[in-house]
């Protein structure tokens, strides 16, 4: 009998029915808390600023330009809010060295808007996640087919690299 | 301006910023360049490295651009070369600085005027003697500091680079800045790029040294030729240009193994048109400095180059790399962190790594060296035939490798792990715990800025006037997009395949960056030759032939072209300025004019070499000696084409008939046996000491054509006895007079004086040229020499050669005859005016 049974199991997943994991997620760590949205200031003290004051990671130089790549920590927009919600995800990503994250997603901060916002995933970008990876089984191609495309963060720009 | 922010301005200004093993150009070498020793080991050279740019008094650095072509390129590539060469046991006289000898207009920088111009000058134009001090191993700097070997001979003076503008001095430097425009466009120096650089100058210095070699097996019958001398040095000058090559590519080799360059970058090799793909590819250039590193321009350490920290829980370094799918993982750093004193921490650098069992430097010392040693081992070997194999004690898997371009000189990429410690790790403070930039909340939150700086250099005004701020913003979204994207799935690939190298190298959605693609794309551009940077790839293609094609700028001209205001042509005697677009191969070639022989017999044709004469005549000094060097090869020891034997025996070939090329031959005797004299004739063509004979016109054979005392006698009170002669083509050459004296009634005074002068102004016949002896008797035999051969003096300098040969008494009583015998000593004494008097107040006549 317990044969049967596991040979059934392994004859669902085997089929891609994802019957088993959709009951019930995999145990999973939590990820970490969020960062704040203003870099640490023990790392904003070594790092040179802006003539208005914001912090410079790098800057660069061509062509008689320079390009300064600043963090403001007032930005908020589609992007910004994507990047949160990435944030969040790859949080769990680092909290689960070694297994998938789907049993992470659901520990993620739901915002409370569906814009999304600092800290949090709208609902529709975890929802869209896990539809892909009952799909595809697979952290990576799930974020490629979902999240990782922008379309769950309502404004995010078609036109995207 | 905040005080951080000026710190970072200050940064930026840093000379020679670049991302490679890390070079300092330096405008003073304390002890001059031969204090430096063959710099594998030089204190001096290890003493410049530490120095960075912290000791500026001793170490004067020089900007980048022009300038940095006038300096000394020092540092961590120059450092690897030498050490490499050393490994591969290349003879030390290769190892020892060499010159770069060749001829420029003599003329300033047009804006600093304290620094000479160093383009090589056409034919015509070259006035004055350039000699650039250079050890091979710098070449191994010049990627980084010239688009190319030519760029670097042509002083950085030009752009040859397409779609940039380059009619100001200030946009000229702004091309060879990294800052300007080589930041953008060094993805050369990333993988699978790099090694088709790599191979592209590699089989150029094969080629140049194969070639070196047909050159010592052609002249090997000159030993004792009067050109030995000569083409000796022809040997040992294409013999270091080969190395030079090969130097120039193996910086590529270097990056190659430098842990911030283990992956396939995004990027262009040339500017393309379109301002907005100008413009992505400066987004893409940014992400590839944080990955790699930019502490080179903001003096912060980062982690794909910095072997340290290591893992504070197994003490073990934390950047590794792969090769291929070998599993073994290495650990490993790059620039600015080769020597223990710029690695702040000295177990942090490649040097003591090696000490500790990471045998990365090893590993690279050995696959350059293979390099050295090939084009060494494919030249004429002047140190000699052998050279040991190179050993190292790196684990190569499957072994040492064969040769410089086998895979596993190449194959090293960074595990994903590594690339998401790059880029993500950013250690502002030693020992402070890192900031992790890879959190896509970071990218998410940046505000690309762009500030114009420097508009009027940047040649590319278009990106400020064209680029609508809405196009700006665009740009500036997809690199937050792109970033996110980026940070996020190096995220996953770290984790689910840490030890893998997917990332660094085919990960399908990594294969571009906000729409530029991995520098891969590229891949069979380099391969074929494409790539109008780049040095001609096919070396018998290098030519120094102007196109026709006007120009007043680099841009003028086409891909591969520059524009040269140094031609010119010669019209009605006078030479007449023609600017022209010529290959950027034909600097090389003229930078290496004594090496290059076999091209130059092939293109100094008659009208090169009669644009050399008239400005030699023109200009005199430099311009003379530029004449001669260029006519010299083409010397042929006869008096003309008749006298010419083509049997190798004859010793009046030239040096382009002993290198077996078809070249305009000269005509003109020289002693045998003698350089100088093959020097001075060479000069004296130039200078028109012979006359303004065209020298294509052979010289006419010698007119001493009495070689023995003629029947019939002079009456020796008959006045001067003068002839204009030459002497040609070493033949025994000898002129007689015969002078009667009728009987005398009562004894007299004779003083028999003789005048040698010139039949030109320009070269003065010397007092062993000619010589003279008296005999006395009827048949004025050799018995009746009354004495010895004596020679001239010149005693004021003049160039006119008077001398009393005897003074006697003669007798009353009968008839005297006397003889005189002029030789010419050397067979280039022709064209002169001999005089003979019995009173010298006749020679003035």
């Amino acid at each position: 009998m317990i044969r049967l049974v596991a040979s059934l199991a392994v004859a669902l997943l085997a089929s891609g029915c994802d019957v088993l994991s959709r009951e019930k997620p995999p145990p999973a760590e939590p990820p970490g808390p969020p960062p704040s949205r203003e870099v640490p200031p023990e790392i904003a003290a070594q790092l040179p600023t802006t003539q208005d004051g914001k912090v410079l990671f790098t800057e660069v130089t061509s062509g008689g330009l320079t390009m300064q790549l600043a963090y403001d920590p007032t930005l908020d927009d589609p992007i910004t809010r994507w990047g949160w919600c990435l944030s969040r995800v790859t949080a769990c990503v680092t909290a689960n060295p070694s297994q998938s994250i789907i049993g992470c997603i659901p520990k993620i901060e739901v915002c409370a808007s569906s814009e999304g916002g600092h800290g949090c995933c709208p609902s529709a970008c975890l929802d869209e996640f896990r539809q892909a990876h009952e799909r595809t089984r697979d952290d990576r191609r799930a974020l490629e087919e979902s999240i990782l495309t922008g379309r769950c963060i309502p404004g995010f720009p078609e036109a995207q690299p | 301006m905040s005080a951080r922010a000026c710190a970072v301005a200050l940064c930026l200004t840093l000379p020679c910023a670049t991302w490679a093993w890390q070079g300092w150009c330096r405008s003073t070498v304390p002890g001059g360049r031969e204090a430096l020793g063959e710099l594998s080991s030089s204190p001096l050279l290890r003493e410049s490295i530490c120095a960075m740019k912290k000791d500026e008094e001793v170490w004067p650095s020089c900007q980048a651009g022009r300038r940095a072509a006038q300096g000394a390129q020092l540092g961590e590539h120059a450092r690897i070369s030498a050490e490499a060469m050393a490994l591969a046991q290349i003879p030390s006289h290769l190892r020892q600085p060499v010159d770069l000898v060749y001829y420029t207009t003599g003329q300033k920088l047009p804006d600093i005027s304290s620094l000479p111009s160093l383009q090589p000058a056409a034919a015509g134009s070259m006035r004055e003697r350039q000699l650039r001090r250079v050890y091979l191993a710098e070449f191994s700097e010049l990627p980084d500091v010239s688009h190319s070997v030519s760029d670097y001979v042509l002083g950085n003076e030009r752009c040859a680079v397409p779609n940039l503008r380059s009619d100001t001095p200030e946009r000229i430097d702004s091309c060879h800045q990294f800052e300007g425009h080589m930041g953008t466009l060094n993805a050369s120096h990333w993988p699978p790029l790099s090694k088709a650089y790599y191979r592209h100058y590699h089989e150029l210095a094969l080629a140049v040294a194969r070639r070196c070699a047909q050159v010592k097996d052609g002249l090997k019958q000159v030993t004792s030729h009067t050109l030995s001398s000569v083409s000796d040095s022809i040997i040992q000058e294409c013999e270091r240009e080969a190395l030079a090559l090969e130097a120039f590519a193996s910086h590529f080799l270097q990056d190659a193994w430098s842990t911030g360059h283990m992956w396939n970058r995004w990027g262009f090799l040339v500017p393309p048109e379109s301002d907005q793909d100008y413009m992505a590819g400066f987004y893409a250039t940014a992400m590839t400095g944080i990955i790699h590193g930019t502490r080179s321009v903001t003096d912060k350490h980062d982690q794909a180059c910095m072997p340290g920290p290591f893992d504070r829980s197994s003490g073990e370094p934390i950047i590794r790399y792969r090769h291929g799918s070998d599993p073994t993982l290495h650990a490993g750093g790059g620039d600015l962190y080769l020597e223990s004193c710029t690695a702040l921490y000295p177990e942090w650098s490649v040097k003591i790594m090696e000490q500790l069992g990471h045998d990365q430097r090893a590993g690279m010392l050995a696959c350059a060296a293979l390099g050295f040693r090939e084009v060494y081992l494919a030249g004429p070997k002047l140190g000699g035939d052998v050279l040991p194999p190179v050993t190292t004690g790196y684990g190569f898997p499957g072994g040492m490798p064969a040769a410089a371009t086998d895979d596993v000189c190449w194959n090293m990429r960074l595990t994903n792990l590594s690339m998401r410690l790059s880029l993500g790790t950013r250690h502002t403070v030693i020992d402070v715990t890192a900031f992790d930039l890879a959190d896509p909340q970071w990218f998410a939150g940046l505000r690309p800025r762009l500030l114009v700086s420097r508009i009027n250099s940047t040649g590319r005004e278009a990106l400020e006037t064209n680029l609508s701020d809405y196009q700006q913003g665009l740009l500036a979204e997809g690199f937050r997009m792109a970033a996110v994207k980026l940070a996020t799935r190096v995220i996953l690939a770290a984790r689910d395949a840490p030890s893998e190298t997917t990332v660094a190298t085919d990960d399908p959605e990594l294969e571009s960056f906000n729409f530029v693609p991995r520098s891969t794309r590229w891949l069979s551009d380099v391969e074929q030759g494409r790539i109008p940077l780049m040095d001609e790839k096919n070396r018998d293609r290098w030519k120094d032939e102007p196109t026709g094609l006007p120009c007043s700028f680099d841009h003028d001209c086409h891909s591969g072209h520059y524009c040269d205001k140094t031609l010119v042509t010669l019209e009605a005697g006078r030479l007449v300025p023609t600017p022209s677009c010529v290959p950027t191969a034909g600097a090389v070639l003229r930078a290496f004019r004594s090496g290059e022989a076999p091209y130059w017999c092939k293109a100094d044709d008659g009208n090169q070499l009669a644009r050399a004469v008239a400005a030699c005549k023109q200009h005199g000094g430099g311009a003379c000696s530029a004449c001669q060097e260029m006519l010299e090869p083409h010397l042929r020891n006869a008096c003309g084409p008749d006298d010419f034997k083509a049997t190798p025996m004859s010793g009046q070939h030239s040096l382009c008939d002993l290198m077996g090329v078809p070249a305009q031959p000269v005509y003109a005797p020289y002693v045998p046996g003698d350089p100088a004299s093959l020097s001075r004739v060479s000069l004296g063509l130039c200078t028109g000491a012979f006359g303004a004979t065209p020298l294509t016109t052979p010289v006419r054979d010698g007119t001493l054509s009495n070689t023995a005392p003629p029947p019939t006698a002079d009456d020796p009170h008959g006045g001067v006895v003068s002839r204009t002669s030459s002497v040609c083509g070493g033949k025994p050459q000898a002129q007689w007079w015969r002078f009667r004296h009728e009987p005398l009634t009562a004894p007299h005074e004779h003083v028999y004086a003789v005048r040698v002068q010139p039949d030109s102004s320009r070269l003065k016949p010397r007092a062993s040229d000619v010589a003279f002896e008296m005999f006395r008797g009827p048949g004025c035999a050799e018995t009746d020499r009354i004495f010895a051969p004596q020679q001239l003096q010149d005693s004021d300098g003049d160039g006119v050669l008077d001398t009393i040969l005897m003074t006697e008494t003669v007798p009353a009583g009968g008839a005297q005859e006397i003889c005189l015998r002029v030789r010419g000593a050397t067979p280039e004494t022709y064209w002169v005016r001999f005089k003979f008097a019995i009173n010298p107040i006749f020679l003035s006549q």
